[in-house]
Parts: structure tokens; C-alpha cells; sequence
């Protein structure tokens, strides 16, 4: 019997019936409707609608509509469009197009100052560095800082870390009635040493309800500046697998290869680093992968919305409540107030689905794994 | 109202920014039409279509003086006349189901098989943000980008509402569930 976790929600399948899904969803997208016959009749049904739409009627207008515009016209009536300018499609703001073209060329400098023997670019300034605290940056990094939400986070303060051991049940709400669990998630941070030099080892691990075993990474964070130093995955069949990036990133900055997304190790490590506050908002460049050998900058926006105390199997906690976006995802988090640990995550799953990760234990005294 | 050869149309246009009459009318006559179907369908009815219709030809000697883009007229006729549509469906009372005349209903009836029985019903019964968005998208083919940027909203906004419309004819309909 084949198990079906998820279904996409109507927004996904839409999309797909308009052959509007990028490519990597949509083979997802596809494999998924090979094996649900549900879904494949959503997409029909989506389709007849909008074929039944198009061909709804339209009544003839009136014969004399022509002279009604020539006689207002030959009367002096003149009219001011809305949107007639030049093109509707530059609605960037007020920001010259030169000005606009020297920032870029500027950011492009500091950002792409070199490329690797395969003709890609690397970071330059900013390798290994995983959230980029890119105050200075940000004055140069036009076209990304236009799209930060909120003030841009100075140099986060790294001397935040704590270590600990945080364990989360993943689950699935729908139709606000149906709770499914989705697994275990574990997040640690730990004290080591690689090669003599002091780091964090920041592991995540998540247990999905049906996988074999544990899967996730490790990444081992140079202390006092978070630069990147190993990154080792572990799969649910038990094998492991490591590279080491001795003096560049040139390919990855996984702040995840496991667990549920950029709200998973990102989220739980950066929280520790910014320092909350009432109504408190900020941003933060993220470099993430678009591609295969590909990443892009993208601004992280947070904003405190408010307090809540919060039940959860570990404990009740006073959480500032936090909204954050990235790349058009919303998810709210809980971050408990003095340590600063993410207590609960919220995101929709789809159309009417919740998708929550519950903390469930904690300790401050970590293992390395 | 027939489509002009794309080697005439560039001098329609600066024919028409000199307020040449004859002009206007051909524009009218190629692409009237198209404005006038978006029209109706944001508004829902003719009265309605033909105010947008009238503003959007009374206005466009003018607003084509400040018209640059190359080829794809109609695009943005359609574009000037969804956000003349638009103001007014955000002015107006919601007064359709009293203005369309006995003949347009009678027309309608005539021209509706059972397929789209209660269709053109249900989608005027949707708000008006949510009717926009699927008239927009799904009738009209804008993406969701051109969508957001003529409703002033983000294209997430607009695949949510579309979402909302869909499920709310399905609903209307009873198909769903």
C-alpha cells in the first residue's frame, strides 16, 4: 500500500494545471499525482474550470459606442488614464536606472570579486560566513537591500551562542482537525575542537514518521566567526558522508541538507545570535542555493509581534512571538525569552494545513555527537 | 471590431496622439473588443464595460503620448483598461444584478448551455478582490507578477486569492465536498 503524507494544497496544483510550477516542485508535484488519484482530478477539475471560464459569454456591446467616444471626444471631453505611463512594469521606485546600475555594478564587485576555474562565482569577501551581518555590505548590496523588509542586522553578536540540546516533535494540522505526527527533530549545539581550533558543532537531525533511521548534518562553525569549517551528513541508512572547506565556500553553506527548510538549523542558531525585543524588527542576508553550484543572497525579515506564553510538552515558556519571511515563506516562531531557543514553529502546509514543530525536551548540557 | 495589420498600427498610433478621429476608430475597431471583454468580465456588466470602454478611448490620444512600448498595443490597453476597470469597481455599489437590460439576460440565457449554468452567477457572487484576481489569471492569462502589480498587491496575495476564488466557485457550485 502506497502511504501518501501530504497532498499539495490547491495553490500548488493550480500552478501545476497551468504549467506554472518551476521545474524542481513540479517533477515533486508530478511524481506525487502518479500515485494519487485525487490530486490528478483536482488538476482536471482545475482545468475545465478555467476552460469553462474562458468560454463564459460576453455580451455584444452596444452599437453605438463608437460614436458615444467620438461624440464626447468632438465635445472636449478628454480623460487622464490611470497606469498609462511609460511601462507598467517598471514599478521599482523612484531610484534612477543609473544610480541603480552603479549600485549593482558596485555590489557585483564586492559581492562576485572572483570566480572558481569553472567560471562561477564564489564570495569573495563573505565565505564562510552563514548569516551575513552585512551592515557594511548593506550599503552597497543595492538591489538585496531593497528587498530586506526591515533594518538590516548589524554584525550579529557570536558571543550569543549557547550550547544545549533541543528536541521537537514535527506534526501536521488539517483542516484544523486532523494532527499528524511528521517525526522527531533534534537540535544541538556543542563545543569541540577541529584541527586545534575551538568550534561549535551545530548538528540537526530529524526522524521522519516513516524514514529507517536519523538523517541530517553537522556543521562545525568556527568560533568567533562562524566560518564554515566542515559540514558532515548523516543519511537514514547510517552511512556518513563530510567535506571540509579549508579556506573557501565555494559550493555550500548548508544551513540545511536535513530537517524542514530554512526555518530549521537557520532559525534556531540565528535566534540565539539577535538580541529580541518588543516590536523589534531586522533583517539578515542568508545565501542560499538556487541551483546546483548556485546561491543567491536573500534577506531574512523578522519582526517581534508580540508576547505569548506558550504550553508545550517541555514546559510553559514566555516566548516573544516572532513572524519571519524568506523568499516568500511565512512561518511564526516562539522563541523562548532569555535563552532564546525556538519553542514552537508555525507555517501553513497548503491550503489548510498547519505544519508545527513542538518542543518537547531540552538540556543544557550537550554531547557532541 | 477586426484586428489592423501590425505594419499599420504604428501609424494608427501616431495618428491617434494627433487626435485623428479616424485613427481612434480603428484602434477602436481592433481592439475594442478585447477591452471591452476585459471590461465586462472585472465588472460584470455591460453599462459597467462601456463607461471603461468610452474612458479608456476618450483618453488614450492623450495617455498614447506617453506611450513608448514597442508592439503588444493591446497588452497595454488592456493593462490601462483593467486599472480603469478596477477604480471603478472600487468606487462603485455593488449594483449588478439591476442593471443588466432584459435583452442582455435574455441574450445570455440564450448563449448559456447547462455547462455554464450558474457559473457567471457564482463568479459575480464572489468579491470583488477575489473576482479580480480570477478574472485576471484565469480568463485573462496575466501571471500572477502582472496580476499583483495591477491589484497593488504581492503575487503571494495573489495566488492566496485565487485560491479563495477557486474554492469559493467550487463551493458555489457544489463541487466541492
Amino acid at each position: 500500500m502506497k502511504v501518501i503524507l501530504l497532498h499539495p494544497s490547491w495553490t500548488i496544483l493550480r500552478d501545476y494545471a497551468d504549467d506554472a510550477t518551476p521545474d524542481s516542485p513540479k517533477a515533486r508535484v508530478a511524481s506525487h499525482l502518479a500515485q494519487c488519484t485525487r490530486c490528478r482530478s483536482r488538476v482536471a477539475e482545475l482545468r475545465s474550470l478555467q476552460d469553462r471560464l474562458q468560454r463564459l459569454p460576453v455580451p455584444e456591446p452596444s452599437q453605438n459606442l463608437l460614436s458615444r467616444i467620438q461624440t464626447s471626444r468632438a465635445g472636449g471631453v478628454r480623460v487622464i488614464l490611470p497606469g498609462s505611463e511609460r511601462s507598467s512594469r517598471s514599478r521599482r521606485g523612484p531610484l534612477p536606472w543609473a544610480a541603480a546600475a552603479l549600485a549593482a555594478t558596485v555590489a557585483a564587485i564586492l559581492l562576485w570579486p572572483e570566480a572558481n576555474e569553472r567560471g562561477e562565482p564564489s564570495f569573495g569577501l563573505l565565505d564562510g560566513t552563514p548569516l551575513l551581518p552585512a551592515t557594511l555590505l548593506a550599503q552597497q548590496i543595492s538591489d538585496t537591500a531593497a528587498r530586506a523588509r526591515y533594518p538590516l542586522l548589524g554584525a550579529v553578536d557570536v558571543g550569543r551562542v549557547t550550547s544545549g540540546r533541543w528536541t521537537y516533535e514535527g506534526r501536521m494540522i488539517e483542516e484544523g482537525l486532523d494532527t499528524t505526527s511528521q517525526g522527531v527533530r533534534v537540535f544541538s549545539v556543542a563545543q569541540a575542537e577541529l584541527d586545534r581550533r575551538p568550534v561549535w558543532i551545530v548538528t540537526t537531525t530529524t526522524t521522519g514518521r516513516y524514514t529507517r533511521g536519523p538523517r541530517g548534518d553537522s556543521l562545525f562553525l568556527e568560533q568567533g566567526s562562524l566560518r564554515l569549517l566542515r559540514q558532515v551528513w548523516y543519511y537514514a541508512g547510517g552511512h556518513a558522508n563530510s567535506r571540509d572547506f579549508p579556506d573557501s565556500v565555494r559550493y555550500s553553506l548548508s544551513w540545511r541538507q536535513a530537517d524542514m527548510g530554512w526555518h530549521g538549523t537557520l532559525h534556531r542558531l540565528l535566534f540565539q545570535l539577535t538580541p529580541l525585543a518588543a516590536n523589534w524588527k531586522g533583517s539578515a542576508y542568508v545565501a542560499l542555493p538556487v541551483a546546483r553550484d548556485r546561491w543567491k543572497l536573500f534577506p531574512l525579515d523578522q519582526h517581534v509581534v508580540g508576547e505569548e506564553r506558550v504550553h508545550v510538552p517541555a514546559g510553559t515558556f514566555d516566548c516573544w512571538k516572532v513572524d519571519t519571511k524568506l523568499r516568500g515563506t511565512e512561518a511564526t516562531l516562539w522563541i523562548e525569552k532569555r535563552g532564546q531557543w525556538v519553542v514552537k514553529l508555525s507555517q501553513r502546509g497548503g491550503e489548510d494545513a498547519v505544519w508545527e514543530q513542538v518542543l518537547t525536551t531540552h538540556t543544557n548540557s550537550p554531547t557532541a555527537p | 471590431m477586426a484586428s489592423q495589420p501590425g505594419t499599420l498600427q504604428s501609424d494608427l498610433v501616431t495618428s491617434a496622439q494627433r487626435g485623428d478621429a479616424d485613427a481612434l476608430a480603428a484602434l477602436y475597431q481592433a481592439h475594442g473588443e478585447a477591452v471591452y471583454r476585459l471590461a465586462y468580465r472585472l465588472l460584470g456588466t455591460r453599462e459597467d464595460a462601456e463607461d471603461v470602454v468610452h474612458d479608456v478611448f476618450v483618453g488614450l490620444p492623450e495617455a498614447l503620448r506617453r506611450y513608448e512600448e514597442r508592439g503588444a498595443l493591446e497588452s497595454w490597453l488592456k493593462r490601462v483598461a483593467a486599472r480603469v476597470a478596477l477604480m471603478r469597481l472600487r468606487q462603485r455599489d455593488r449594483r449588478r444584478e439591476v442593471s443588466l437590460d432584459a435583452g442582455t439576460e435574455q441574450r445570455l440565457r440564450e448563449a448559456s448551455s447547462t455547462e455554464f449554468t450558474g457559473l457567471k452567477e457564482a463568479v459575480d457572487a464572489l468579491p470583488d478582490g477575489l473576482r479580480s484576481v480570477l478574472v485576471l489569471k484565469e480568463i485573462e492569462g496575466y501571471s500572477h507578477a502582472e496580476v499583483a502589480a495591477l491589484l497593488g498587491i504581492s503575487e503571494g496575495a495573489s495566488r492566496v486569492r485565487l485560491t479563495r476564488a477557486i474554492r469559493g466557485l467550487r463551493r458555489m457550485l457544489g463541487e466541492e465536498r
